[in-house]
């Protein structure tokens, strides 16, 4: 039996069948990742001694015959911007290279306490900004399917690592597309919460309105599983909350389901062949019964703009506590700094040797947008044009269930091909932005191929309807 | 196009230090992001509506285009009432816990301490970030009889 190829529920199955043992499983993944690995560069960082402490703490809770939650013992990896108490946690950046988390994030707290197995951390753009991982200081990861193309970002580690069985499941965080995209360029599913449905208590912040921590999964009914693990109000988020919970409908029914497809989701500059896939895909649920009907989502067009006003803004601010002093790179002790009386050549040289270009480039875009005499003219007016985003979706979701679009415009390019042009790099999120700034869940799920390349269909759904739009996509991974 | 003035303006806010070279670049850079954003430009300054005229013009897309629309005016529906800003897609506000000192465990507080660069007697070191009325030394001869041991503080 190969112990690398398997889901959650198999993995499952097979350890209290006893038909392997937790560390069996686990050691078979880090031989993987030692021999995967070097093609792929998805890892940052491997923590074999937790991680087989972890298994074995789990074959003894079988040997005793207790019962196990589902993700018990089944290895995982997770994105370097989320803390693992006494693990390097870099967020991809040379700031935080020797940075050890001093906690645990809550969602990690969450999965240790159903036993988890986590294998190590992955790579990603710097502080999850970027759509390729190769804002990474570290390291340029592979796309699985093709070593000569990105694995898509900010959360491409964690993405490459399931798809190429280095880890039954990952988690990622998405801000404007970093679980999606990375998700549909792998051939994974990977699902964007509710803002507010996970914590985001220990994830390194990037764009705090934005944030969410989410599953990246070989199949839609792993990332219920995950989701279920992780989701939930916590005293330490004021912004997680508890929706109120419904109980879980009988089956839905795909002749009952009323689909949404927005028209300015399909517009020139979209690669005509992932056009084809979506389309076919979408044409599918068609057949087995569901309502497609053509919708409009008329301030789309303003969603990218808007990002990058919000999230560089917020990003600012954020990124304002690596100052040299309490935590991270520093230059406090260098000779010539030492000599200064000035407390700002600190910050200056601190940050200026921390930061990759991305980062940088953002933090001045936040900061010009913020500075005096231009807060009106783009963070305000960025703000409006959020309510209006959001409002088309609450519109839309008057008539129909779900909303279905293109993840992202192409299947995953070439490494290179769009690092020297930040614009261009930016608008392979234009896709999946709108939905972080009207705090929907949304998943990536795959759909088809172009050539070789996986393409996503992205299922926008209303808010806390997680349950329902992996419903929705697990009919098509399931019937069409 | 901003200024190399305006990129050194703000990278000394953003507390960020720049090569010549690279005040450059990111002048390049960022002309070409700013433009972009611009579509959310509003040239009739008098108007409720939060924007009004895509300025799209100077946007270079050369792959993965965005609809070009041509210079138009778009109405709300509802065009009396204003747009309110959304900072958060939930709706929640100041959300307040009890007022409660929260003590850390004691090693959670030594390995917060023991990151930063310089510390001394349990407390991060900075340079001075006030002028001093008077000389450190004057200072040592006034604090040394009496100073408190800050070490066991929590």
């Amino acid at each position: 039996m190969e112990l690398t190829d398997l889901t959650i529920t198999k993995a499952h199955q097979g350890l209290i069948k006893k038909e392997f043992s937790a560390l069996e499983l686990c050691k078979a993944y880090l031989e993987k990742i030692k021999e995967k690995d070097k093609e792929i560069f998805a890892f940052l960082t491997v923590i074999e001694d937790l991680a087989l402490s972890q298994a074995k703490k789990v074959d003894d809770m079988i040997s005793t015959g207790r019962k196990i939650p589902l993700i018990s013992g089944v290895p995982c990896a997770i994105k370097d911007v989320i803390l693992v108490e006494d693990v390097k946690c870099t967020a991809g950046s040379r700031i935080l290279e020797n940075y050890i988390a001093p906690y645990d994030a809550t969602v990690i707290k969450n999965l240790k306490e159903k036993n988890c197995v986590i294998l190590g951390k992955t790579n990603q753009d710097e502080f999850a900004m970027g759509s390729s991982t190769e804002n990474s200081a570290f390291k340029i990861t592979k796309n699985p399917n093709d070593l000569e193309r990105v694995p898509g970002g900010s959360s491409g580690g964690s993405a490459a690592a399931v798809a190429a069985d280095e880890c039954v499941y990952a988690l990622g965080s998405d801000t404007g597309g970093s679980i999606r995209q990375p998700a549909s360029f792998c051939g994974i599913v990977g699902l964007k919460p509710t803002y507010g449905a996970v914590s985001r208590f220990g994830l390194i912040a990037f764009a705090s309105s934005l944030d969410q921590i989410g599953p990246m999964t070989k199949t839609i009914e792993d990332c219920e599983i995950v989701f279920d693990a992780i989701k939930g109000r916590d005293e330490m988020d004021s912004t997680s909350v508890e929706p109120k919970l419904k109980v879980k409908s009988e089956k839905l029914k795909v002749n009952e389901l009323k689909i949404g497809v927005p028209k300015e989701y399909f517009i020139k500059g979209i690669d005509p062949e992932v056009e084809k896939v979506i389309k076919l895909a979408i044409k599918k649920y068609e057949e087995a019964g569901a309502k497609i009907e053509e919708i409009s989502l008329p301030h789309t067009e303003y969603a990218l703009p808007c990002y990058f006003i919000i999230a560089p803004s917020e990003a600012s601010a954020n990124l304002a506590r690596y100052d040299g002093i309490k935590y991270g790179h520093s230059t406090a002790n260098n000779p010539t700094i030492q000599r200064s009386n000035d407390l700002i050549d600190v910050y200056l040289k601190s940050r200026e040797e921390g930061f990759g270009d991305e980062v940088r480039r953002r933090i001045m875009l936040g900061t010009y947008a913020l500075s005096q005499g231009f807060y009106e003219a783009y963070y305000l007016r960025a703000q409006k044009v959020r309510t209006l985003v959001k409002e088309d979706f609450d519109r839309a979701f008057k008539n129909v269930d779900a909303i279905f679009t293109p993840v992202s415009p192409t299947p995953a390019f070439k490494l290179g091909e769009k690092i020297d042009d930040p614009l261009t790099m930016y608008l392979s999120d234009i896709f999946t932005i709108s939905v972080n700034l009207a705090g929907l869940p949304a998943l990536s799920l795959p759909c088809g191929k172009v050539d070789n390349l996986p393409v996503g269909l992205q299922i926008i759904g209303k808010p806390f309807e997680e349950r329902k739009i992996l419903e929705i996509g697990e009919i098509f991974e399931k019937n069409l | 196009m901003i200024s190399k003035q305006e990129v050194e303006h703000i990278a000394k806010l953003a507390r960020l230090g720049l090569t010549e070279k690279e005040i450059e670049k990111f002048q390049r850079e960022l002309s070409k992001i700013l433009d972009y954003i611009e579509k959310l430009g509003d040239e009739d300054k008098s108007s409720s509506l939060p924007f009004a005229i895509a300025r799209v013009k100077e946007v270079d897309i050369s792959k993965t285009e965005p609809p070009l629309v041509e210079a138009k005016v778009k109405k709300r529906t509802k065009s009396s009432s204003p747009v309110e800003p959304s900072s958060y897609p939930i709706k929640v506000e100041n959300v307040m816990r009890n007022d409660e000192v929260r003590r850390l465990k004691p090693e959670v507080r030594r390995k917060l301490v023991e990151m930063a660069p310089e510390k001394k007697s349990g407390f991060l070191k900075t340079k001075s970030i006030i002028k001093l009325p008077f000389t450190e030394a004057q200072m040592k001869k006034r604090a040394s009889p009496s100073s408190p041991n800050y070490d066991g503080i929590n």
